[in-house]
Order: structure tokens, then C-alpha cells, then sequence
């Protein structure tokens, strides 16, 4: 006990060094740490979370097998994101091929899709309840996403899922950081005013 | 900035006053200017809106399987040497690699391209002729199938044009010819004095110990059901059904009577209804019950209709137990046998890092 609480007191950048080093539960708490921004990031990118897990579950694989190509001099959080960033476009390229869904096509309510989602939730503290309104707008605002261009896009939600300050997403997105906040800025205008025309009160 | 600040000025530092990134004098400036812009202001509470609106969204983790999956890969590439990743930086190390690598394939190729103990040889336009190789050639007798005949090239011939070849069940159905009960009719002068001290030695023998010889050949399965005994899984689609005396074996002790008796009574309905119970020990997450079960309902309904998903649940169950080999397998064979589930077999490869 004494040992994690330890290994969680650490920075991610000491945590792979030590599992560079060949131990796996510092690998362990790095996947505790970031996996879950790391999920709905992708799931609020892509908008379909069978694709979700699968790039995260390839990003972490890539990250396990290459742990020595890290670049010391960058932040951990930014050689992840760079990662899953890559593997999401690439996946969209791919589906943009394939001529698939649109991105912001919500979730067919009660498929297995859904249900297997479903359970994946932190807490029973939305959907679960089948609380039809919330529900509803938590659709849109995926659908609001899906609508951003991809730019604003990946600004928002490394902001807002993975808690990345702007310079780390300056780096990741590889723009000045000046840039990183007018796609913000522009995201938010652009999510306001898409919920606001489909009636969702701000 | 201080005080004055103007709307162009506002709009490039809105960001940071809603991530509380400016400091006292600049946002003390901001919120000057937005008490008494209107616009502004209610640019700034919309999009607070907004942003509290996405944080009361749910939030979602990682699946077990995919922890489990990402945390067992983790194990086995740190417990190969730290330093394997490094070779292929290194140029010499590199060199190596490949020239092992192809030296791997070239072993693997030319093992490939050996034939198969006995295959047809078909030529256009004349009979087709069986070519049996080493010792078997020598003592077999000449079949007496009709249409086949002995080829009297020597073997090592034969193998020289390996695309005029195809396997004995291509060329059966290519003919029409029911399918074969076993595999090679002639018998050796050697066999048939084998056949005769058999017998005699039987005729002394108690009955059971009679019936225990007679018994037919059990073919191995491993713990997943598919066959082991050619190294692949165990039989394509067409043929699932066409070998009623091939008795399976699984590592679970599912009998041979059992599978055989499940193979003769196939009851469609009564089939649905165990892959019905299959399916629902698995969304029980009974994964131990849900892999017994699955097997022996797809070993005796290779066909049905649900046995794809079957096996895609298996292989499910055994992700969740950690038996990432098994699980494997099952994949493969669903790629291989049943292409329809060929996509999400393939993922389910790659979430386990084959």
C-alpha cells in the first residue's frame, strides 16, 4: 500500500522511466491515470465508442512497446495525446474512405452498441437514470462536436476531457498557443450557438 | 493591459478569463470592459454555459477486457529485455534482424511448398493420378476407384509443378464424387498380415477389451475445440458436416459419445435453445460455464446460424480470463471459417495484440 501510494505520487515522466526500467505497476497507475481522459477524448472526437476503445487500446499498446521512443524533453500528457491525435485522424481518413456515418449521428438509443456502452459509465449519475431531458441534450452536444471542424475540435476536448493546459495542446496540435485559444474560442462560439438553435437553453 | 481595454482586445483574452489565466490587473481590465459591454458579457456567460453543460456530461473509463488486454501486453514487453526496442536504432543490430527475419521466412517457405503425404495431380484433359510419396508409395496397392489412376512419375517429379496440384477434396469436388469415407482403400501385403494377427489375437481377447481396440481414432482438440492435430483449426465451412465418424475430444471432458450423440440428434430448435443458454451464461458473465458451453454447442452445430456469434462470445469470455491463447485461436477460426464475423474477429485480434 505504502508502494502505490508512492508510484501515484510521482509525474508521469518518472512513471515511464520506471517502466522502461521493467516495472509494470508504474505502467499500471499511468494507465489509471490517463485512460479515461484518453477514452472520451477519443469518444467525443470520433462520436462512436466501439471505435473509442480500440484506439485507445492501440495508443496504450504503441505506448507499451515503445516506451524508449519518449522524448524527455516533452511532457508525457503531450507524447500521449500526439499518439491518440495521430491514430484518430488516421481513422477518420479511413472512414472518410469508407464513406460511414457522419460524426454527429448519436448513439441508436437501446442498441447492444449503446448498452455495452452503458456500462462503461463512472456513475449512475446521467443516462442510467434515463433522464430523457438530459439525455437529449447530451445528443446534441455530441451533435454540436461533430460539428466543429477538426481544428477546434481537438482544442476543446484536450481543454476540456484530458485537462491539458494551452501550451501542451500547442504542442500536440504543433500551432502557436495564441492560435490554441482562438480555436477555442471559436469552438465555444460555434457549440453556443448550434445548442442555442436547437433549443437548449444556456 | 489595465484599464480600457476594447472588444478586439476582450475577445483575445475571453479564454483566459474563463481558465482563469490572467492575472490581477488584466482580468480586473476584462471584467471592467464586460461590465459594460453587453455583447461581451453575454458571450462570457453563454460559454461558461457551455462549458459547464460538457462538464456534467457522463464520463466514461476503459473496459475491463481492454485494461486487462493493454495491462498483460505491458507484462510481457517488460519482461523481454529492456533494451530489444534499441536494436532497430542500432544499424548493425538491424542488419541482423533482417537477415534472421529472412532466413525465418526462407525455413517457412520451403516447408510450405512440400506436399502433402498424398495429393492429386491435375492436368488438364487426362485422368487425374494420385501421387503418394516415400515408403507409403512403395507399399500401397493401385487404387481401384474409378477415373483415378497411379501416377508413375516418381514423386520428386510431381512436386516440380506444384501449380497443376490440388488438394484430394478440390479435385473430388470437382469431379462430383461423394465424399470419401476413409482415407486410403489399398492395403499393403504388410497391412493385410497385420488385419490377419488382429484378428486372431482379438478372437482370445474379452469383449470389452475388443470394443476398447475397435474404437474409432479420437481426433485431439485443444481446450479451445479446434483441431490441433494439422496445426490450424479444423475444417472449412463445407465440410463441417461431412465427417460424421470424426469424433472430437475437448480439454474439458466433453465425451466422445456426447459430441457424437449431439451430431446425430442435431434438433435444430433444441440446438437454438443451448446457444440461447450459451448466450446467456456469457451476459451473465458466467465465462468459465459460457466457454464449456458455447464449445460443445458449436462442436455439434458447426453450422447453425448463431454458431458465429457464439464463438465471438467465447472468445469474449476468454479475454476476461485472461487466456489470451485461446482466445486467439478462436479468432482465427472465425476468420477463417466464418467470414461474415471476419471484421470483429480481426479486432478482437488486435485487442489482444496479435
Amino acid at each position: 500500500m505504502l508502494k502505490l501510494t508512492t508510484l501515484e505520487n510521482i509525474s508521469d515522466e518518472k512513471l515511464l522511466t520506471r517502466y522502461q526500467k521493467g516495472d509494470v505497476r508504474a505502467f499500471g497507475v499511468l494507465l489509471q491515470r490517463h485512460h479515461k481522459g484518453v477514452l472520451n477524448f477519443v469518444y467525443r472526437f470520433l462520436g462512436r465508442p466501439e471505435a473509442a476503445e480500440d484506439i485507445v487500446q492501440e495508443a496504450f499498446l504503441r505506448l507499451v512497446a515503445n516506451p524508449d521512443r519518449f522524448e524527455r524533453r516533452s511532457k508525457f500528457t503531450t507524447w500521449l495525446y500526439t499518439i491518440v491525435r495521430n491514430l484518430c485522424i488516421d481513422y477518420l481518413r479511413k472512414q472518410k474512405h469508407r464513406n460511414h456515418l457522419s460524426l454527429d449521428q448519436p448513439l441508436n438509443p437501446g442498441s447492444e452498441r449503446e448498452v455495452a456502452w452503458m456500462e462503461n459509465l463512472e456513475s449512475n449519475q446521467a443516462w442510467p437514470d434515463k433522464q430523457t431531458e438530459d439525455r437529449r441534450t447530451g445528443e446534441i452536444l455530441q451533435a454540436a462536436i461533430g460539428r466543429l471542424n477538426q481544428e477546434q475540435r481537438e482544442v476543446f476536448l484536450m481543454r476540456e476531457e484530458a485537462a491539458m493546459t494551452f501550451e501542451e495542446i500547442a504542442r500536440v496540435v504543433e500551432a502557436p498557443v495564441n492560435t490554441v485559444k482562438s480555436r477555442m474560442r471559436y469552438a465555444l462560439q460555434g457549440l453556443r450557438s448550434y445548442l442555442e438553435d436547437q433549443g437548449i437553453e444556456l | 493591459m489595465g484599464a480600457g481595454m476594447n472588444c478586439k482586445q476582450a475577445d483575445q483574452y475571453i479564454i483566459d478569463y474563463l481558465y482563469d489565466g490572467l492575472d490581477g490587473a488584466d482580468k480586473l481590465a476584462f471584467e471592467e470592459h464586460i461590465s459594460s459591454c453587453p455583447a461581451h458579457e453575454k458571450d462570457v456567460e453563454r460559454m461558461k454555459s457551455v462549458l459547464t453543460l460538457m462538464r456534467k456530461q457522463p464520463k466514461y473509463k476503459l473496459s475491463r477486457d481492454s485494461e486487462r488486454i493493454i495491462l498483460a501486453q505491458a507484462e510481457v514487453h517488460a519482461r523481454r529485455n529492456p533494451r530489444l526496442s534499441r536494436i532497430v536504432w542500432n544499424p548493425a543490430a538491424a542488419v541482423a534482424l533482417v537477415a534472421v527475419l529472412m532466413l525465418t521466412v526462407g525455413i517457412v517457405v520451403v516447408r510450405d511448398f512440400r506436399p502433402e503425404k498424398e495429393e492429386l495431380v491435375f492436368e488438364p484433359g487426362k485422368p487425374l493420378a494420385v501421387s503418394a510419396t516415400d515408403e507409403e508409395a512403395r507399399h500401397m496397392k493401385p487404387d481401384t476407384t474409378p477415373g483415378l489412376e497411379k501416377s508413375s512419375e516418381p514423386a520428386e517429379t510431381q512436386r516440380m509443378e506444384p501449380r497443376k496440384k490440388i488438394s484430394r477434396t478440390r479435385a473430388r469436388k470437382k469431379r462430383e464424387l461423394p465424399p470419401r469415407e476413409k482415407k486410403w482403400t489399398a492395403k499393403s501385403k504388410d497391412a493385410d498380415k497385420l488385419e490377419q494377427d488382429r484378428k486372431s489375437l482379438f478372437a482370445s481377447a474379452p469383449p470389452e477389451k475388443i470394443a476398447e481396440r475397435e474404437a474409432p481414432e479420437v481426433q485431439i482438440t485443444d481446450v479451445t475445440g479446434y483441431s490441433t492435430q494439422s496445426g490450424r483449426p479444423a475444417r472449412a465451412p463445407a465440410a463441417r458436416q461431412k465427417r460424421p465418424e470424426t469424433v472430437e475430444k475437448s480439454a474439458s471432458g466433453l465425451s466422445e459419445s456426447k459430441v457424437a450423440a449431439e451430431k446425430t440428434l442435431y434438433d435444430p430448435q433444441a440446438t437454438t435453445g443451448k446457444f440461447h443458454m450459451a448466450k446467456a451464461l456469457f451476459l451473465k458473465n458466467d465465462c468459465e460455464k459460457a466457454v464449456t458451453a458455447i464449445r460443445e454447442v458449436v462442436a455439434a452445430a458447426p453450422d447453425h446460424p448463431l454458431a458465429g456469434q457464439a464463438l465471438l462470445d467465447q472468445a469474449s469470455c476468454l479475454v476476461r480470463l485472461n487466456r489470451f491463447e485461446e482466445a486467439g485461436s478462436v479468432y482465427e477460426h472465425l476468420i477463417k471459417d466464418y467470414p461474415e464475423h471476419r471484421q470483429e474477429a480481426e479486432r478482437g485480434l488486435r485487442r489482444i495484440g496479435r
